[in-house]
């Protein structure tokens, strides 16, 4: 069950090897999932890929048969102004609001994501703000 | 006499330690929530003995924070290094990476050859 205005993130664990991140995206394309947007932080050894799909239920169930290692966790998708220092004036909202972020990275168009430390907290202190929050069915909508 | 607890055939000795699988297994299930299937590779590098320890990440580990694998692979290695006194490299490898034997986990892989 998602909570209000909160967006699922799909982490897979991946080894440093060639293949990996295309066996992944293979599996989903294959699973007749879309893939909304991605970011990929790696060590040496390993990387982490997060995910934001439309169908994040399927998508998990999909890669954990597929022998991933997937973590579902929750965080806030925001529609940024399309123009010249749209990022910077919501990421000056957020941090006026006083919601640290973990990490950030873009989705299709004009989405981000945000993970931050703590969701509901965050999500309570950004709701009157001027920032609009994207939710879970409109990343399905595409 | 104290409980027995290892079988002294499986002792590798490494850098002129003794270490035995189980003790490297204890360290593993002592972490919360870590039951997991682990290999030890041991190499020699130009005289040295090099000891690596590979655990496959299972979601109860595998955090979407770098900050969390890194801190997590650092908390293992230091346990490793307090109880068997040599320093251990910890790798995260995916599940069903290390290679099994009629469904078990083959535990130590020494590719040291005798000089």
């Amino acid at each position: 069950m998602t909570r209000l205005s909160e967006v699922i993130q799909l982490s897979v664990f991946i080894a440093n090897e060639s293949g990996r991140v295309s066996e992944v995206s293979k599996a989903l394309g294959e699973a007749g999932i879309n893939i909304r947007g991605f970011s990929v932080s790696d060590t040496a050894d390993y990387g982490i890929l997060r995910l934001i799909v439309d169908k994040p239920a399927e998508a998990h169930e999909t890669l954990k048969n597929a022998g991933f290692t997937v973590k579902e966790s929750g965080v806030i998708c925001v529609d940024l102004p399309d123009q010249p220092g749209g990022l910077a004036s919501v990421l000056k909202i957020v941090s006026e609001a006083g919601v640290n972020i973990e990490y950030v990275y873009s989705l299709i168009g004009t989405y981000v994501v945000l993970d931050v430390a703590h969701l509901e907290r965050a999500l309570a202190l950004l709701k009157d703000r001027p920032v609009r929050i994207v939710t879970q069915e409109e990343i399905a909508a595409g | 006499m104290r409980k027995v607890r290892h079988r002294t055939d499986d002792m590798l000795i490494v850098r002129g330690v003794n270490v035995y699988p189980s003790q490297v297994e204890d360290v593993l299930l002592k972490i919360e929530g870590l039951a997991p299937h682990y290999q030890i590779v041991v190499d020699r590098e130009h005289g040295m003995d090099r000891m690596e320890v590979r655990i496959e990440v299972a979601e109860e580990i595998f955090s979407d924070v770098m900050a969390d694998m890194v801190a997590f692979t650092g908390n293992v290695s230091d346990r490793l290094n307090e109880v068997l006194g040599l320093s251990v490299k910890v790798t995260l490898v995916e599940p069903g990476t290390v290679e099994r034997t009629a469904g078990k986990a083959r535990h130590v892989i020494d590719n040291r050859s005798i000089e």
